[in-house]
């Protein structure tokens, strides 16, 4: 679990040489039962839920002694519940030498347990894990583990002498959604970043007769790595500012994830994505390749 | 009820009976220091009082200004009020101020750290009826690693960096933070990797640390770095310098960032730097909490940071608690002001 977190770690935050540095010795170390499960997430593949992250919380509240308005500040100041559970309990008496596979199967018998054993268990399972560990438990309990790697990159880390010799277990569902989308705008993060915050992306419109880009998506949720090639493209073709947002010509075309997409009468484009990210700059296609607002509403249920 | 020793004045924390301010943020008569980081060291004031660690460092953030000094410990008695500096543990020089009138003793902290770091003196626990702290990171999700193996993670980087031949690009605060890195690579027997060079920015107070005393690692100026040894260095550089042309002449390095705000993926993500290391001068939460504890004091007053946070606990937990509302940066800011010297 510890490897699989040092992993995922990795592939957050270093380039595209070094992740799949990092994947193929992970690969080649791990027991090949964790090596099939990191590589089937890392794939793309969601876990199931297995407890509401309000289960979490509310544990994660009674180890660190700490009330609900505080769990939530410290929420508002990490932006997610998972890594908030993990950062507030107190660090872990022991450690354990389990691997994903085992912890997989130890999660997934939470759901067996009633809500105050699960609660007890989860607590007993903190104190053997280090925090980037309980971030990916966490995720793993509340359904909310997300690759942090296009499957592209996985299989260009696995191909010189790799196959996965597990299928993926019964506890991940379908992968999530995939759309190429063509940058339009950029926004500056916070005022004392100096890191481009929010990208928004856009898809052929062909509604009206002509051929247009409509915006579909604003996104932060930006690997750095991506956002490095992001933001350079951002300074090479800013046209026109419009306070801090800045216009660009479209040029770059990037791979979008999402879980859903909806319905929206509010928007230009029609729709909205679900939790949409940027998993990967598509260097290889032009602005004509992205895809149409046609394309997305197939995805649409 | 007591005086109060210290309290809020429109020119910042302001002792009434010995009529001197404490990190005065516009020009007074008489300001004590408790430490040369920009927000709590301004120009402008007629006299400063510092520890004699600070006076070096002191003397590069305010040229020409009138400094007297005292030791770690030693009292001074101004109208009857006695007061003495003691270790925060922050960087080098950081102070406590102790305020002893009337049998009344008030202690404001400035900022400080619990942990250990070669070039300051270790935090002194004091005892107090009024404790004054800080609370950068008075939030529970602020629990430091033990700062070696922090630097272990910097020096493990450093090395693969090297191996794939990419300069290693660490930001960090000029003041403080990147002498705390540089002693701690030293003491790790981690500069066998390649040369520990510095921004320009920061030499001014690397030559004020040696002169006060702190054993320094050679630190080469970047700007000097042989062209075969770029890409086997580490360079130190404040966060100023991001983006800057100045970087341009290492090429495609990788980047860092060393401080504590590098806790959540959040505060990673903000910086827009490739790998974060949490290694902070300020205390973390469970030091922060311990520290009160330590004091003794009935009353607490929090200054900037998560003061709501830490005053409503504080309070829910018994302690007569209130927030003053200093203009005291957040960490990270007072280094983005163009220092002394700085190239």
């Amino acid at each position: 679990m510890e490897a699989f977190a040092r992993l995922h770690r990795t592939l957050e935050a270093e380039r595209d040489d070094a992740r799949i540095a990092a994947i193929g010795a992970y690969v080649r170390d791990a027991p090949p039962d964790d090596a099939a499960l990191a590589v089937s997430l890392l794939k793309g593949q969601r876990p199931r839920r297995i407890l509401p992250a309000a289960v979490m919380r509310d544990a994660a509240m009674r180890a660190a002694g700490i009330a609900r308005w505080l769990f939530d500040a410290c929420k508002t100041q990490v932006g997610d519940v998972a890594e908030t559970v993990a950062l507030v309990v107190p660090s872990a008496s022991r450690t354990t030498l389990h691997g994903l596979a085992w912890w997989s199967e130890r999660i997934a018998s939470l759901a067996t347990v009633d809500a105050g054993a699960a609660a007890t268990r989860l607590v007993e399972d903190w104190d053997s894990l280090s925090t980037d560990a309980r971030i990916v438990y966490a995720k793993l309990v509340s359904g909310t583990y997300r690759s942090p790697v296009s499957p592209a990159l996985v299989d260009r880390a696995l191909a010189p002498n790799f196959s996965v010799p597990v299928d993926p277990r019964p506890p991940f569902a379908d992968a999530s959604l995939r759309v190429d989308a063509v940058l339009v705008y950029a926004e500056p993060a916070a005022p004392k970043g100096f890191a481009l915050g929010a990208f928004t992306f856009a898809l052929w419109d062909e509604r009206g007769g002509a051929r247009t880009l409509t915006p579909i998506a604003r996104i932060d949720d930006v690997a750095e790595h991506e956002r490095s090639a992001l933001e350079a493209i951002v300074r090479r073709t800013t046209v026109e500012r419009f306070g801090p947002v800045r216009r660009v010509t479209p040029t770059l075309v990037c791979e979008l994830a999402f879980e859903a997409v909806e319905a929206s009468g509010r928007r230009k484009s029609g729709w909205r994505l679900r939790a949409p990210r940027v998993v990967r700059v598509r260097d290889d296609a032009s602005v004509d390749d992205a895809a149409t607002l046609a394309d997305l509403g197939k995805y649409a249920r | 009820m007591a005086v109060n020793l210290i309290e809020l004045s429109p020119a910042g924390l302001y002792c009434p009976p010995g009529r001197f301010h404490i990190d005065p943020w516009r020009p007074v008569a008489c300001a004590v220091i408790t430490h040369a980081h920009a927000d709590h060291a301004r120009a402008g004031s007629e006299r400063y009082l510092a520890c004699d660690d600070a006076a070096q460092v002191l003397r590069v953030r305010l040229p020409g200004a009138a400094i007297d000094t005292l030791p770690y410990g030693a009292p001074m008695l101004r109208d009857g009020v006695r007061v003495s500096l003691h270790p925060a543990g922050h960087v080098l020089g950081a102070a406590q101020v102790r305020i002893e009138y009337r049998g009344e003793v008030w202690v404001a902290s400035g900022d400080y750290k619990r942990d250990a770091d070669p070039t300051c003196a270790p935090f002194e626990p004091l005892r107090a009826h009024a404790f004054v702290t800080e609370s950068t990171f008075g939030l529970p999700i602020f629990r430091w690693r033990a700062p070696a193996e922090v630097v272990d993670d910097i020096a493990g980087w450093w090395r693969a960096n090297a191996a794939a031949g990419r300069t290693s690009m660490l930001f960090c605060y000029a003041f403080g933070k990147a002498q705390r890195i540089a002693a701690m690579l030293a003491r790790a027997r981690a500069l066998n990797v390649g040369p520990l060079a510095a921004h320009g920015a920061m030499s001014a107070l690397n030559d004020a640390y040696r002169a006060s005393g702190v054993d320094l690692p050679p630190i080469v100026h970047a700007t000097a770095l042989a062209a075969a040894d770029v890409p086997r260095a580490l360079v130190l550089a404040p966060p100023s310098a991001a983006g800057s042309p100045w970087m341009r002449r290492f090429g495609d390095f990788a980047s860092g960032f060393a401080s504590g705000w590098m806790q959540t993926r959040a505060g990673r993500r903000r910086r827009g730097i490739e790998r974060g290391f949490a290694l902070s001068d300020h205390v973390d939460w469970p030091g922060l909490l311990a520290t009160i504890a330590d004091t003794g004091a009935s009353r607490v007053l929090v200054t900037h940071g998560e003061s709501s946070a830490v005053v409503r606990w504080l309070r829910e937990h018994g302690h007569d608690a209130a927030a003053l509302a200093t203009e005291f940066a957040a960490e990270g800011e007072p280094e983005a002001m163009p220092t002394a010297g700085a190239a």
